[in-house]
């Protein structure tokens, strides 16, 4: 058994927590309307498409990692190297490292990888999930090209919480989880702890087609996160977030590869400190922000890189008359990082200054204007404007027409491992730039419980200076600014519902066309880039009634290509995939105690897919979890 | 009656049965009649398109080099599933080639024919003989040997335990293990004993395969890696530092040393042209693009090239037809893409361009 104290603690929370008394409250349904504290408000993102993901597919996928939930709720590319195993990223046809990751505001991204891998985070360790899409690095800096994720902690609103669930699945899986709130006077807190593993021994059908089973894939994480506020007055929170977390991977290998034994540990520690003030002078937020990342490879013998990121970002907005919000602050950044690897030990000041200004020109026009400038040690970083716009086209009682648009200048500046690896870092790299330009249209209609809301975008962008590691002379592999990316795509999505005193009805969807062409001059230009699907997509529908709940989702990923050839072929492209997952739950309530119990099907067809070439996917398999909530 | 319906039925179900296979071999003799068949059987020069490690995308491409006709995937045609590895050299035995691939550790042996899959020999998972990163091939009589760089240590930088593994090739099991005392690249069979360049060391391993013991090494230079048999019958390696040296393969001693040459300084190509007078050998050097260039030594020289014959990017592969004497430079396009085969004459004069698979790595020619 892993962690045997730590299973005993969540299991035992899960017990007995039912036995404790407790006062009514009904705050579990209302999970999306909840203040977080220090978040950047959505009136500087005029234009900008944003996602949030519904609170009930954070649940359905609590056990997993972010990179499942993405790949399940939404239409962005996740390239998966396995079941559980590392996953990036790729907004709008982009690379993993141009998106940026936020977590409470900060960029966590790698300083040595300048990406995040999303297998190492638990849906359960966030509360909410939004997706930026477009250029963003005049909000969020350095690789907000492509996208960002914004993950964000709530804060507990009622005397005391529970949340709770524990789950057992196929191929050795076993999760669970445990999250406590609690608020008495000015202070409030909350304590999570999660643990998650995985044999990964599934059977897959290899490309010979004999059967075998997958070997070298356990995955084990597990970690905590402890929130504390503490509120001065009704102006004034001063607000803490600590996470831990602990991630043991083996490393799936390509297909029928027995003898491997790589393995990946991460250790991440992220701390962020929010103050905020509230006055008639204007509101005031300072953040202070310790990321420590560890990550130790381990073939034959083993090769470990640490990293410590320390933040701190000073901000104020301001109304002025009831038109014009105003937002001004810097930011400061310092990296540092330690491995053999790398070349001496790299270290990194990267000081900013933004501002950002909302001009709600009239009832039915607006527009947010967001602007920064970072400077960072031995590079020019460009100026990065973004402009965006509103306009309500057509208000009637039930429906509501907006027309949208945003242009945003992006860069992501190179990372540790660019500059410095030993063998192959550049040290003369240029930072990346990027455009983004986009227009599209949101429609809602509401009427009788019966609601629905889309939204279309078309967008442009394009990638300059975009830095590719290619082998030189030697055959070491060394990066350099070569590639020149322009793209094109559109992104729709709905959701619709209706609520009746008994029944809860929803359904949602997006889907996105993606082309992604090199430009660089040769024999490539014009083609798709590597593992970008031209069509991606995800429906769901839930629904509930009398306690009984069901949840379908669809999701479809077209051929990738495997390199810049684009040719369909056995080793020059991995076909399309189609995956449905289903869940069956019934909860009861007994007085404010709720539990539950729900059936997971996943890949329901048996569908026999690869994400990443040769690298074995799960048949059907399945989860049972018990929850229960106060 | 309702018997009778079925017997119908059934009968119906047969005819639609005939008719099928009956038209499925029409269409398979239509296919065959047309110059693009699955496999090439008449194709004489065979490409090795090593592949990226990570994707294991290895392919093995033809060229037919009387009618130009090129077959992209001949093995993954032949077989109806591809490699799944990369491949790192392919060696000739006995009218089967033999493939030494790594990402996964393996050899894949295929009939030179048609390449019809003979065996694949991996070991099986814990088994006490282990493939590490193996690289290339020879053999004796029924016993084969895989030369092994073995395991990259990511603490000391270096691979332990070198190795050579064994193979029966009477049922294409693995044998036994030989442990290295420097990691290994080429070998090459000479008589009944094997030659294994340590390219971790600054010489030649020698082992006589009728026990399987080693006899005096050869001290060469620093990295001695590809080696040839020239038509007097004399060795000559390529070390990675810069060296040819020529051996006299009856005695085990150093003839000659011309120092200065241009190599690449890691996984060394050279080739000897059709009447055994004339090496080529590959240089690169550089990054985006790496530029390459290809030199040429006639055998009675005593000092190294200034000129290279052929000079362009990526240059990654090299062969030369023994025949016509052409030569075949394989670009790796830095393995963003299927890479490209150029074709030169021998004293360096372009001739044309072909498609080729990830990284073409070398060739092979059947005449």
């Amino acid at each position: 058994m892993f962690f045997p104290w730590l299973r005993a603690i969540v299991l035992g929370l899960f017990i007995s927590s039912h036995a404790l008394a407790q006062e009514d409250t009904l705050q579990h349904i209302q999970l999306e309307e909840v203040e977080i504290i220090g978040r950047l408000s959505e009136r500087f993102l005029a234009g900008s498409k944003v996602q949030t993901l519904n609170s009930q597919a954070l649940k359905q996928y609590a056990s997993s990692n972010l990179a499942d939930l993405l790949q399940a709720e939404s239409a962005i590319y996740i390239k998966t190297y396995g079941n559980g195993q590392l996953g990036s990223v790729a907004f709008r046809g982009t690379g993993a490292s141009h998106t940026a990751l936020l977590w409470q505001g900060i960029n966590i991204n790698s300083p040595t990888l300048g990406q995040s891998d999303l297998g190492t985070l638990p849906v359960f360790a966030t509360d909410q999930v939004r997706l930026q899409f477009g250029a963003a690095s005049a909000l969020y800096g350095s690789d907000a090209v492509g996208g960002s994720i914004l993950l964000e902690e709530n804060t507990p609103k009622s005397p005391f919480s529970i949340e709770a669930y524990t789950e057992i699945g196929s191929f050795g899986r076993s999760a669970g989880g445990t999250q406590i709130g609690y608020q008495t006077g000015k202070f409030s807190g909350k304590t999570k702890l999660y643990y998650f593993e995985i044999e990964n021994d599934f059977p897959y059908t290899d490309s010979r087609n004999q059967r075998q089973i997958q070997n070298n894939a356990k995955v084990q994480n597990y970690g905590f996160l402890q929130q504390l506020n503490y509120q001065f007055s009704a102006q004034s929170t001063l607000s803490l977030n600590a996470w831990y977390s602990h991630n043991d991977r083996q490393i799936q290998p390509v297909e029928g590869n027995t003898q491997a034994r790589e393995r990946l540990l991460d250790e991440n520690i992220r701390i962020v400190g929010d103050y905020s003030l509230q006055k008639s002078w204007g509101n005031l937020s300072i953040k202070g922000a310790y990321i420590q990342d560890e990550q130790i490879y381990q073939s034959n013998g083993e090769s470990q890189v640490n990293a410590q990121k320390y933040a701190a970002i000073l901000a104020y907005e301001h109304q002025l008359g009831d038109k014009v919000h105003l937002r001004a602050g810097a930011n400061w950044y310092h990296t540092r990082a330690q491995s053999s690897n790398l070349q001496e030990n790299p270290q990194e000041n990267r000081p900013s200054a933004f501002a950002s200004l909302r001009h709600q020109i009239n009832p039915l026009f607006a527009l947010s204007l967001n602007v920064q400038q970072t400077w960072v040690d031995g590079f020019q970083v460009p100026f990065v404007p973004s402009l965006g716009a509103e306009y309500l086209l057509w208000k009637a009682p039930n429906h509501t027409l907006t027309f949208k648009a945003l242009a945003a200048k992006s860069y992501r500046v190179p990372t540790f491992n660019d500059r410095f690896w030993q063998p192959g870092g550049n040290p003369n790299l240029l930072p990346e730039s990027g455009w983004n330009a986009e227009g599209g249209m949101t429609y809602q209609f509401e009427n009788n419980g019966f609601f629905l809301e889309s939204e279309l975008t078309y967008y442009r962008l394009w990638v300059d200076d975009w830095i590719l590691w290619q082998p030189d002379g030697s055959g070491i592999w060394s990066p350099d600014n070569v590639r020149k990316v322009n793209g094109q795509g559109v992104e729709l999505g709905f959701k619709m519902g209706f609520n009746t005193p008994k029944w809860r009805w929803q359904a949602g969807g997006n889907y996105a066309f993606t082309q992604s062409l090199l430009k660089t001059e040769g024999i490539y230009q014009n083609n798709q880039l590597p593992y970008t699907p031209l069509h991606r997509f995800n429906l769901y529908t839930h629904s509930t009634y009398a306690g009984f709940s069901g949840r379908i989702n669809l999701q479809y990923t077209a051929l990738r290509y495997e390199t810049l050839d684009n040719i369909e072929g056995l080793v020059t492209s991995i076909p399309g995939f189609m995956l449905a997952n289903l869940t069956l739950g019934k909860s009861i309530q007994v007085k404010t105690h709720f539990f539950g119990l729900d059936l997971s099907l996943n890949n329901l067809f048996n569908t026999d897919y690869q994400n990443y070439i040769f690298r074995a996917m799960p048949g059907r398999n399945y989860q049972i979890r018990l929850s229960y909530q106060l | 009656m309702k018997k009778t319906t079925l017997l119908h039925n059934n009968l119906f179900i047969n005819k639609l049965k005939t008719l099928f296979f009956v038209s499925l071999l029409a269409l398979m003799a239509a296919c065959g009649e047309s110059d693009v068949t699955p496999i090439n059987r008449e194709a004489d020069v065979i490409i090795i398109n090593e592949g990226n490690f990570n994707s294991a995308d290895g392919t093995i491409s033809t060229f037919n080099s009387s009618n130009n006709g090129i077959n992209l995937s001949v093995f993954a045609a032949a077989n109806g599933f591809p490699f799944a590895a990369s491949i790192q050299n392919i060696i000739e035995y006995n009218g089967n080639y033999f493939a030494v691939c790594n990402s996964t550790d393996k050899v894949e042996v295929f009939k030179k024919e048609d390449f019809s899959s003979v065996a694949t020999i991996k070991p099986t998972f814990g088994a006490a003989v282990q493939f590490a990163t193996p690289f290339s091939f020879a053999a004796v009589g029924s016993q084969g040997y895989v030369s092994n760089w073995g395991t990259f240590n990511f603490t000391t930088f270096v691979y332990d335990d070198p190795s050579l593994v064994k193979i029966n090739l009477s049922n294409f099991s693995i044998d036994t293990k030989i442990s290295l005392a420097a990691q290994p690249q080429h070998l090459l069979a000479i008589g009944n004993k094997i030659y294994i360049s340590l390219v971790g060391s600054n010489q030649i391993a020698v082992l006589n395969t009728s026990n399987d013991e080693f006899e005096t090494p050869i001290t060469v230079e620093q990295g001695p890696d590809r080696m040839l048999i020239d038509r007097n019958g004399k060795l000559w390696v390529i070390c990675t530092s810069g060296y040819l040296i020529r051996i006299n393969p009856n005695t085990n001693t150093v003839e000659a040393t011309i120092s200065g040459i241009q190599s690449s300084g890691f996984n060394e190509k050279m080739v000897l042209n059709g009447d055994g007078s004339t090496l080529y050998y590959l240089s690169s050097a550089g990054f985006n693009p790496s530029t390459g260039a290809v030199y040429s030594l006639d055998i009675t020289a005593t000092a190294a090239p200034t000129e290279a014959i052929i000079s362009g990017n990526n240059l990654y592969g090299l062969g030369i037809d023994p025949v016509s004497d052409i030569l075949y430079v394989g670009d790796s396009k830095a393995f963003q893409g299927n890479g490209v085969v150029m074709r030169f004459d021998f004293d360096g004069t372009a001739l044309d361009t072909l498609a080729a698979g990830r990284g073409p790595n070398g060739f092979l020619f059947r005449k």
